[in-house]
């Protein structure tokens, strides 16, 4: 089995963020809408219907390619991609074929060995997304359903195609090429690449190979629909194919879904031919032309991208690479992370700030750092005072919370929860300790008497005493003070 | 009348089940008859030298207008199944897919 | 006030009247509806009769014109337009079964345009099921009839739009051109047709034929109601990305010219001995020799490429294109439709059933031509070819201003002469295929009538955007041999 290298390319399609769809104004916004009702005469193909193309989806697809590195082809063609389907109205789907938007970019993901990878997209071309459908079927699958529901709400959703060559060398390389991706349409702000909710949907190529030898027959591998479900798939194909070839079996080529519940691949009925989609260019729409001066407008817009502000992490900030992953992962937040840092907040608490308080409180919220509460400045005080020691986490950790609660500064919280600028120390402490070890006698014997080996005893007097104090009092002249007394 | 060869009536079979149109024997036959004619015609063309010709000058034809990227509501949206052959709760109906020829999402 | 001299009004003279206050829009389109009942059960010009719509709109235009309303160019103007355009509200079938009961919920941009200019459409005009044909033989609503003589065809596929003006149901009519479609009716009834350059007149609501072809254009007994049609329908439409963005000149402009004076007007090299009627040949000499009266020079001008091969290349082209457009009937959406019990039996016999035999020859012949083994043999070659075509008429375009040629090879044919051999039927269109495949402008136009009696037409092609130099011509020729006459029951008046 280990003698095979997995060789893995891969197809993307990537509904784009526009608000009108590819080819007519209506809304792209179908999720949960009534069947149906956001189509025209265009994207339901009624006979006389003509396209026109979104502005806006070129300039996003554009910039994706510009990421990746791609080069723009100025002149492109759209092509007619034909076969029969209900979710194709007009039996054909405007595509691009052998003059892509963009060709030859590249995307670094991790080498299986350590290092870095380069793995080479192919091209980068737009195309329309069909409608959907739906299966009369107690499973919601096609097999065994009487018959199926149309709608053509999706039809027309602008979508980018992203093709890589087959330089994945493994499922979990293929699984962070497809994250990395993610990040990055994200963060240009030109998808939200949402695998579950079908924004961004991905299809392998993956054949084995002995290593110096040649290219196995590829396999089709399709409905993966998580990248968790990317990675097991592609893994399990992986299995299937070497120990075919490791039992001296050939490889069909064909094209095979990736069954979650029952973890395996399953062929598709193969077909009696292989489809002839007869491409020929669209003669309802002339060439694509793109200006050279928007490619280089829009180079210069294109934001910090995520590995590039990953790595300005690790240099400026001196974060480890993991680190720098997760505060970058997101491109508010690590906007966020620059503003705190920016601030005058402490790099180290910063980040921890944001890997646990921060990102908390987005997730459940569900919310962007832009619609926090609470403005990096004041968080960024509130860090310099746990920094300089007026504060303690825990206190800190509270007066956040009434900060994002109640959208109040820290001065406000802090007053609020009656916490003073201040520490309680010396002999304000002492009253405090004195009071805690005479509510616990016990636990003070049982140190006395030397039973307390790991410590626990002690850490549970020095909690008691945090608690009354308000996290007002430094811990080790607590912790020092307790031992003294006992 | 030549013989119809089994290549070029194989070829029209294929052909009318590319384009999913039934023929009846009659209609294939007929057809089958014609085809021939119109494609020795259509190969006529095969005389021209066209070497170096791109029939796509894309930098001589006029550019595609690009559309503002704005939503315009059609109105009529209500009326598209008024006129399905077969509908059901505001889906048009289609009958059994037998063949599972992609994959949706 | 019913008046049968209403038929022959120009356009032009409608309008006066209304303005003078002479007679109401009601009056002509009461005589006009009236016309078309009579005669429509030997004509078969119209699939789709719009008496009601017509009578409303008419009413509400007197009214209007009472309030001392604005009026358009084309105010109280009855118009009748090709089945293939749609008309929100109204039955649009291509003459075909798959569309027999279609009712489209847009109107296309010309119609949209007709409409603000105060025409009153009265009715949708047969045609060859899906455009495809020469001779409206090929509708699945029975064949339309030359008004001229009622055993012979009118041409086609726009063979209604074309008998239509002929008969005197209106002044102007709209068909569409992808080989020849709107010219060959012109001629074979003894009226004007234009077919645009390519690009100028917006096809949204079009149903498409061959989408790099197809353009719609007016058919008109005179040249003053044909330009103004144009100028009509040739407004910018950004629902089209084919359709061209520029200014549309003043089309009425280049009539009334007196002299042709270094201007110079090419003709076929060879005509004469091709195999075309006689008396079409003496038409074209006839006209040329007008042109030449008025101080034109008259030119040789060569294109092999085109005669030899323009057929061919069509002929690839089309129906390829055509198999692509026509994929979307399905029976899932609209349209006709056949109980099935699977999905791939819903589209073969919704489709077999659904298509005649010349659209179902067309698209099997588009399919082979765009399989991925055959395409550049065949598709691919075509597109080079056209290429070619285009070059050689570009080389004509620097000797000549307009080229004058015959517009059809014969004189109207007898009712199913040629339906029995399609390969044949396909050489009607010869000298007009050549304008669609290099996207030029070109004008068929009455020059005379045969000794039996039919009508003899001539073509005009210009370059691009040349449809004023093919004007001027034309109206050099009009001013001598006068404008397109009604046929009314064989009277020539």
């Amino acid at each position: 089995m280990s003698k095979f290298i997995p060789v893995i390319g891969l197809e993307i399609h990537v509904q784009l963020a526009t608000k009108s769809k590819m080819f007519c104004s209506c809304s792209t916004d179908y999720i949960g809408v009534k069947p149906n009702s956001h189509v025209c005469p265009v994207c339901l193909g009624l006979p006389g219907s003509l396209p026109v193309i979104n502005e806006r989806a070129i300039m996003l697809a554009i910039k994706t390619a510009l990421a990746m590195r791609c080069k723009i082809n100025t002149h492109t063609i759209f092509h007619r991609k034909h076969y029969f389907y209900p979710d194709l109205p007009k039996a054909y789907q405007i595509s691009q074929y052998d003059l892509p938007l963009a060709v030859d970019g590249h995307v670094e993901v991790n080498a299986d060995d350590g290092g870095v990878q380069k793995i080479r997209i192919q091209r980068l071309h737009l195309e329309e997304d069909a409608g959907k459908l739906v299966h009369s079927a107690a499973s919601g699958r096609l097999m065994g359903a009487e018959y199926s529901l149309v709608d053509y709400n999706r039809a027309g959703v602008p979508l980018m195609e992203i093709v890589t060559h087959p330089d994945i060398t493994s499922p979990k390389q293929a699984r962070e090429f497809v994250s990395r991706l993610r990040q990055l349409v994200r963060y240009l702000g030109v998808s939200d690449g949402d695998m579950e909710a079908g924004s961004l949907r991905v299809d392998a190529n993956i054949s084995v190979m002995e290593p110096g030898g040649e290219y196995g027959e590829k396999v089709e591998v399709k409905n993966m629909n998580s990248l968790r479900a990317l990675e097991r798939a592609l893994e399990h194909e992986y299995e299937r194919q070497s120990e075919l070839r490791s039992n001296g079996k050939a490889i069909v080529r064909e094209t095979r879904h990736w069954d979650d519940g029952a973890n395996i691949t399953i062929s598709s009925r193969s077909k009696e031919e292989a489809e002839d989609y007869r491409y020929f260019p669209d003669p309802d729409l002339p060439p694509l032309v793109v200006d050279e001066r928007i490619i280089v407008q829009l180079c210069k817009e294109l934001p910090e991208l995520p590995w590039e502000v990953r790595d300005r992490f690790m240099r400026d900030y001196g974060l480890p690479s993991e680190e720098a992953e997760i505060l970058t992962e997101r491109r508010d937040v690590a906007l966020f992370t620059d503003e705190l840092i920016k601030q005058g907040a402490p790099v180290k608490l910063a980040s921890n700030w944001i890997k646990t308080e921060i990102l908390r409180v987005l997730n459940e919220k569900g919310i962007s750092v832009e619609e926090l509460p609470v403005k990096p400045n004041e968080i960024a005080k509130l860090l310099l005072l746990v920094d300089k020691g007026d504060l303690s986490t825990t206190a800190a950790k509270e007066a956040f919370n009434v900060m994002i609660e109640k959208a109040v500064t820290v001065e406000e919280a802090v007053n609020t929860l009656g916490l003073s600028a201040g520490k309680i120390t010396g002999h304000d402490l002492e009253v405090v300790i004195n009071k805690v070890l005479s509510e616990n006698v016990d636990v003070v014997a049982e140190i006395k008497a030397g039973k307390d080996t790991k410590g626990k005893k002690l850490k549970f007097l020095q909690g008691i005493v945090m608690r009354e104090t308000k996290g007002q009092a430094d811990p080790k002249e607590v912790q020092s003070l307790i031992m003294s007394k006992i | 009348m030549d013989m119809m060869s089994n290549e070029l009536m194989e070829d029209i079979r294929r052909v009318a089940r590319l384009a999913m149109l039934e023929l009846n024997e009659e209609e294939s036959k007929q057809i089958g008859l014609q085809f021939k004619s119109i494609l020795d015609q259509l190969q006529t063309l095969s005389e021209l030298d066209t070497g170096d010709i791109n029939p796509f000058r894309l930098e001589d034809m006029d550019p595609m207008p690009w559309r503002a990227d704005e939503v315009h509501t059609w109105n009529r949206y209500s009326e598209v199944l008024s006129q399905a052959p077969e509908s059901e709760d505001g889906y048009f109906k289609v009958p059994r897919i037998v063949r599972e020829d992609r994959d949706e999402k | 006030m019913k008046n049968n001299e209403f038929l022959k009004l120009s356009a032009f003279e409608l309008t006066s009247g209304y303005k003078r206050g002479s007679f109401t829009v009601s009056d002509v389109i009461e005589t006009v509806l009236e016309h078309i009942e009579a005669n429509e059960r030997n004509l078969n010009a119209l699939i789709t009769p719009m008496y009601e719509e017509a009578r409303s709109r008419a009413w509400m235009l007197d009214a209007a014109l009472g309030r001392g309303e604005d009026m358009g160019p084309l105010f109280g103007v009855p118009v009748v337009v090709k089945d293939n355009i749609t008309i929100d509200g109204i039955r649009t079938t291509c003459g075909s079964r798959m569309l027999e009961n279609w009712i489209p919920p847009y109107s296309a941009h010309v119609v949209e345009c007709l409409e603000r200019a105060g025409a009153v459409i009265i009715g949708k005009a047969n045609m060859d099921e899906f455009a495809m044909g020469s001779s409206t033989e090929y509708s699945a609503f029975g064949p339309t009839l030359n008004p001229w003589d009622l055993s012979r065809v009118p041409g086609g596929s726009s063979g209604g739009s074309a008998a239509s003006v002929a008969a005197g149901y209106a002044p102007i009519s709209l068909g569409s051109d992808t080989g020849g479609s709107i010219r060959q009716p012109a001629a074979f009834c003894g009226v004007y047709g234009l077919k645009p350059t390519y690009s100028l007149v917006s096809r949204y609501g079009l149903v498409a034929f061959a989408s790099s072809l197809d353009q719609i254009g007016p058919f008109a007994r005179n040249l003053s109601d044909l330009a103004m049609a144009l100028q009509v329908i040739s407004e910018v439409d950004a629902r089209d990305a084919t359709c061209i963005r520029k200014e549309r000149p003043n089309y009425s402009e280049f009539l009334n010219v007196e002299s042709l004076k270094g201007f110079k007007v090419g003709y076929l090299s060879g005509y004469e001995s091709m195999e075309i009627d006689e008396e079409i040949k003496r038409g074209v000499t006839q006209a040329l020799r007008i042109c030449q009266d008025a101080g034109a020079n008259i030119v040789e001008v060569k294109l092999p490429i085109s005669t030899r091969y323009g057929l061919p290349c069509y002929y690839t082209i089309a129906p390829a294109e055509a198999s692509s457009n026509l994929a979307r009937f399905d029976g899932v959406q609209y349209g006709f439709s056949v109980e099935a019990e699977d999905l791939q039996d819903l589209y073969l016999k919704t489709r077999g059933a659904g298509f005649g035999p010349e659209v179902k020859r067309r698209i099997l012949i588009g399919t082979f031509v765009l399989g991925s083994s055959r395409y550049d043999a065949y598709y691919l070659q075509a597109q080079k070819v056209r290429q070619l075509i285009i070059r050689e008429f570009d080389a004509a375009f620097s000797e000549a201003d307009v080229l004058l040629t015959p517009a059809t090879p014969t004189l109207p044919f007898k009712r199913g002469e040629k339906i029995t051999d399609p390969v044949k039927a396909y050489m009607a269109d010869l000298f007009t295929i050549p304008a669609n495949l290099a996207g030029l402008p070109g004008l068929s136009m009455k020059i005379s009538f045969s000794h039996s009696g039919l009508p003899v037409g001539v073509q005009l092609v210009g370059k691009r955007f040349g449809e004023g130099d093919i004007l001027k011509t034309a109206s050099v020729i009009e001013k001598v041999v006068g404008p397109a006459v009604i046929s009314l029951g064989g009277d020539r008046k």
